[in-house]
Formats: C-alpha cells, sequence, structure tokens
C-alpha cells in the first residue's frame, strides 16, 4: 500500500507543477490571441476578398520586426536615428458577414458556443415547458406542453426563412436586409476552406451564430404562452406565433442586437436580451392577457397548479441553461463570459432568497414556488447587464429582482385586475425593465468598456414596450377577425387537454 | 380554516373515491365545494347509486354544505359561484389521506398562481 501512495504523491506533484507553470503559457497566448484579433477586421471590408487580404496583412506584418531587427547588424558604427511612425490607423470594422478561411475560427469560441446553443435551447424545452405545466390545471398541462414545443418548431422555420435576416442583416436601422433569407449566402465551404462569419462574431461559423440566435428566437414568444394559458385556440396561437416571432422579435433584436441599429447606434446596453426578450415578451403577454379576456372562473375559483414538482425542474433547467444564454453572449470563450456566468448565478440566488423572505413575512410560509419564481425573477434581472457588471452590482441585481417581481406578480397583478395565466408581465416585463434600467446605473467599465446611460436604456425600454405592445395588439385583433382567438366556454371548463389534443395526463 | 370545511373535503374526497372505483365516474372535488349545484349533482348521483356508503356520504355532505332542494342544479342562485371557503393544513391532510393527492389552499390560488 506503500508504494502506491508514494506514487500518488509524486504524480500528484508532477500535476501541481505542471499547473503552476500553465499560467506563463496562457500569458503569452494571451497577447498573441490579442494581436491576432486586430488582424481580424481586415478580412472584413472586402467581404468576398477578404480572407486573401487578412492572410496578406499577417504575411506581412513580421516585415517591419524583421528589417529592424537586422538593422544593427548591418550598420552597426553610426546608428541611424529611428524612424518614428505614426502607428497605423486601426481597420474599420466589418459592417456585414464575410467569407473568410477556416484557420480564422476559433474552436475555443466555437465549442462554447456550440454548447450555449444546446443549453438555450434546453431552457425552452423541456425547462420552460416543465416550468409552465407544472403551474397551470391538470386539464391544461398537455397543452401547454404542447403549445411550448409547436413554438420551439415554428419559430425554427421562421428564423430559417426570414427571421434572421431581418434581425442580423445590415439594412436600415429599424429592420434588417434580406441577404439571408433562406440561408442563402450563409456558407461552408469544405474543400475550399472558406466559411462565411456574421460581423457581430467574427471568431465563430456563421452558422453558429445563426442557430445560438435562434434559440433566443424560440424562447422569447414561448415565453408569451405563459399568459394566454389555458384558454387560447391551438390554431390561434400558431399563427400569432409566426407573425409575433417575424414582425415584432426580429424587428427588435435588429434594433438592439444588429451593430447597425438604432437603439446599438444609440449606445443602448443590452447584454444578453433583458429589453429583446423579457421587456418583448413581457409587454406582449401584459397584452395578450388583455385582449383574449380573463379565464372562466378566475378571481373566484381556485386555480390550482397540477404539479409544483415540474415547475421545480423546470426553474432548474431554466438556471442551467441561462448561463449558456447570457454568458454565451460574449460569443466567446473569455473572461467577459465568465464574468457573465459569475453574476448570472450571484443574482439568480439572491433574487430567490429575497422573494422567499419576503413572502415568509408576508403570508407566513415560504413556497417553492416563490422560491422558483424568485430564482427567475433573478435570471431575468441579470440578463441585460451579465456583461456589463461586477459581482456586486449583481447583488443589488439580485436584490431588486426579487422585491419589484414580487410585487409585479402579486399586488400590481390585483391592482390592475388582468388574467396573466402565469405572470409573464409581472416577471419577464417588471424584471426586465428593473435590469435595463439598472445595467445603465450599474455598469462597470473596466468589464465591459462601455458607459451606462440611463435615458438610453429607458429609451429602449420605452420603444420596446410601444412597439411590442401596440403590434402584438395589431397581430392578435387580425387573428381574432380570422380565426378566433380563445376556444369555448364549455372547451375551457372542460380543459383543453380534452378540447384541443384529445389527450390527458394521469 | 372551519372544521366544517375540513370535513366537506374528507367526505368529498371518499366519495370521489368510491365513485371512481365502484361507478367509473370522475368528480372535482374543488369544484363541489365551491358550486353547490354540482356538489347537489353530486349528492343526486350518490343518491341513485346502490350502494349504502354513498347513499349514507351523500346525506352527510348535503348536511355539511346545506344543500337545501331550494338550491335546484341550474338555478341562478346555484349557478352563482360562492366564495369557496379557505383551506388550510389540516383540510389539505384529510384529502391527501382520502384521495392519495395533496389539495392545495384555496384562496392562495384565487386570483394567481403565486
Amino acid at each position: 500500500m506503500a508504494l502506491p501512495s508514494v506514487a500518488a504523491i509524486v504524480l500528484s506533484g508532477l500535476v501541481l507543477a505542471s499547473f503552476i507553470e500553465s499560467p506563463s503559457t496562457y500569458a503569452q497566448a494571451a497577447p498573441a490571441a490579442a494581436a491576432a484579433d486586430p488582424a481580424a477586421p481586415v478580412a472584413a471590408p472586402p467581404p468576398a476578398d477578404g480572407a486573401a487580404a487578412s492572410g496578406d496583412a499577417a504575411v506581412a506584418a513580421p516585415a517591419p520586426d524583421a528589417a529592424s531587427a537586422a538593422a544593427p547588424v548591418a550598420a552597426p558604427a553610426p546608428a541611424p536615428a529611428p524612424k518614428v511612425e505614426a502607428p497605423p490607423a486601426p481597420p474599420p470594422p466589418p459592417t456585414a458577414p464575410y467569407l473568410t478561411t477556416v484557420d480564422k475560427i476559433n474552436s475555443g469560441d466555437t465549442a462554447w458556443m456550440l454548447t450555449s446553443t444546446g443549453l438555450v435551447l434546453l431552457m425552452t424545452i423541456p425547462g420552460l415547458a416543465l416550468f409552465y405545466a407544472g403551474m397551470v390545471r391538470k386539464k391544461n398541462v398537455i397543452s401547454v406542453m404542447a403549445q411550448v414545443f409547436a413554438v420551439t418548431c415554428i419559430v425554427s422555420i421562421v428564423w430559417m426563412i426570414a427571421g434572421y435576416s431581418i434581425a442580423f442583416m445590415p439594412g436600415s436601422p429599424y429592420f434588417g436586409g434580406f441577404e439571408r433569407i433562406l440561408l442563402f449566402g450563409m456558407d461552408f465551404m469544405k474543400d475550399a476552406g472558406k466559411v462565411t462569419v456574421h460581423h457581430a462574431a467574427t471568431t465563430i461559423p456563421e452558422s453558429v451564430y445563426m442557430m445560438y440566435q435562434m434559440t433566443f428566437a424560440i424562447i422569447t414568444p414561448a415565453l408569451v404562452v405563459g399568459a394566454f394559458a389555458e384558454r387560447m385556440k391551438f390554431s390561434a396561437m400558431i399563427l400569432f406565433m409566426a407573425l409575433w416571432s417575424l414582425l415584432v422579435y426580429s424587428p427588435i433584436a435588429h434594433w438592439v442586437w444588429e451593430p447597425g441599429g438604432w437603439l446599438a447606434t444609440m449606445g443602448a446596453l443590452d447584454f444578453a436580451g433583458g429589453t429583446v426578450v423579457h421587456v418583448n415578451a413581457g409587454i406582449a403577454g401584459f397584452v395578450c392577457a388583455f385582449m383574449l379576456g380573463k379565464r372562466v372562473g378566475f378571481g373566484s375559483e381556485p386555480f390550482p397548479p397540477f404539479n409544483l414538482g415540474l415547475t421545480m425542474a423546470g426553474a432548474a433547467m431554466l438556471w442551467v441553461g441561462w448561463f449558456g444564454f447570457n454568458a454565451g453572449s460574449a460569443v466567446a470563450a473569455d473572461g467577459r463570459a465568465g464574468m457573465a456566468m459569475a453574476v448570472t448565478h450571484i443574482a439568480t440566488a439572491l433574487a430567490a432568497l429575497t422573494w422567499m423572505a419576503v413572502e415568509w413575512g408576508v403570508r407566513g410560509k415560504p413556497s417553492l414556488l416563490g422560491l422558483c419564481s424568485g430564482a427567475v425573477a433573478g435570471l431575468v434581472a441579470i440578463t441585460p447587464a451579465a456583461g456589463f457588471v461586477n459581482p456586486r452590482g449583481a447583488l443589488v441585481i439580485g436584490v431588486a429582482a426579487g422585491l419589484f417581481c414580487y410585487w409585479g406578480a402579486t399586488s400590481l397583478k390585483r391592482m390592475i385586475g388582468y388574467d396573466d395565466s402565469l405572470d409573464v408581465f409581472g416577471i419577464h416585463g417588471v424584471g426586465g425593465i428593473v435590469g435595463a434600467l439598472l445595467t445603465g446605473v450599474l455598469v462597470d467599465k473596466g468589464i465591459s468598456g462601455s458607459d451606462g446611460s440611463l435615458i438610453v436604456q429607458a429609451t429602449a425600454i420605452g420603444a420596446t414596450l410601444v412597439y411590442s405592445g401596440v403590434m402584438t395588439a395589431i397581430i392578435l385583433t387580425l387573428i381574432k377577425m380570422t380565426v378566433g382567438l380563445r376556444v369555448s366556454e364549455e372547451e375551457e371548463r372542460d380543459g383543453l387537454d380534452i378540447s384541443s389534443h384529445e389527450e390527458m395526463v394521469h | 380554516m372551519s372544521a366544517s370545511s375540513t370535513e366537506i373535503f374528507a367526505v368529498l374526497g371518499r366519495i370521489h373515491v368510491l365513485l371512481r372505483r365502484d361507478l367509473n365516474r370522475i368528480t372535482d372535488i374543488e369544484w363541489a365545494s365551491a358550486n353547490k349545484a354540482y356538489a347537489m349533482e353530486v349528492v343526486r348521483l350518490c343518491a341513485s347509486a346502490n350502494h349504502p356508503d354513498l347513499k349514507a356520504l351523500a346525506i352527510r355532505l348535503s348536511e355539511l354544505m346545506e344543500l337545501s332542494p331550494a338550491v335546484k342544479p341550474g338555478s341562478a342562485a346555484a349557478v352563482r359561484n360562492p366564495a369557496p371557503a379557505p383551506m388550510g393544513p389540516a383540510t389539505e391532510a384529510a384529502v391527501a389521506e382520502v384521495t392519495g393527492h395533496a389539495a392545495p389552499s384555496g384562496p392562495r390560488y384565487i386570483g394567481g398562481v403565486r
């Protein structure tokens, strides 16, 4: 027994020594990567031949160094005065997707973004489906799950056909171009060793960026399902989601996340979707709840949740998946992604505790649903701030999220008197607004290099509220005039599981 | 939390189990506790069944919920939804014991899930 122990100690020492040495390796790698980065935009301006230009620049770069190194040898006696040249102006950043060589792709970034894409999809199916299914009555569990699943499928196709192009192609400041309709132009040419990249994410293939953004486009309308749960026609829901994704989500994503969008140009900070996803879904849910009206028996009958265990499982999946949502929004496997993950976790934990404490004080008992709701509130509120604030800022956002979202889902809801079935506005709308505003206050320039402005943040929130609210109302009105919005009262009493799907849970 | 509410839920739970097992009929316990018309229909079903336990439970439920014959199923008075009685831990335990499923507390889920 003694010999293996000694061997184990020696091996441990070797492993430890290799870890101690490793920082120097990374320290060397980091400047190299930093030096490589400025070269990347060089490739951008001429989209077609960008790769060649980049390659020339990379080859040409060492030449001056070699000449200067050789100079002292060639002329040792009278040292000529060194010629001071102004450093070349940095190349302009790319403004459109372009074709580049595969060696410009960063495998670490790509691996992380592939992983993040899977994590964000996990948030919707099954995360959000379980989260919602546990909160509706037993007779509507299948219905909510079917709606979330169907939204995933519909939005995926809409995104492929036109959504991605409208959201992420350069066009006007308000609406993207049509260069990627049906994803034409998004290429990978194995034999030529070339691949297209998006100008906002130059180290990963454009296909990965498109897929990552697709998962955001999926979860945003899927969140709205919670507002009209237990009463909307399935056919109306499908039409609404297709139109809403195309006419509401994609333009707002363009405003904020496409570098030429008007809110992006103005300096609005939204790291992972505080306005684009949560304020947007929140106000859409608010309008849906109003236009569909209250469920039969709302306010007079209890609507007991089917199974809060499912809700907790869904909330946990949302929490885990949110690391892909927020840390993935760095679009790189780097320090900012790590900081985004850290603040996401901190804010979430504190928001859950805050909600729990408030509920404990007000109602006398802390509930599991309260803990889950507080966690989601924290995740929502930290979303716009994730790549901008430090861990102390995350504490502030966590407390604010717990307090304001508890108020939004209880007092505000009763004050307004609308039937937002699962509190989409109370949590996502209120949490998104709180997070977006606090991002402007708590932004840490050391992390992001950005300055925050409360006025700009408020402008982004206001624009999203108005545009999304009005467009949602218009879309719902059109659907109401054609296929109708609500199931009949009898179908609603029977439950949508039976009346819409002829299925039920046992 | 009144003791009678606990008893109502307990009786409804036992009725639910017997109806499901012997007559293959499903009832909604919470709805029966909140709506007298529905509760009367449950009582009528129990009374019409050739089952001594169900008949006894129907009588007991009628007494507990004060289901007077004046309240006819479908009448305006019956359709009007009375405010459901609050339910606390004792009721939940009683219902859970009878039905095997935990029952949520009433007022908590009126007007919102949170």
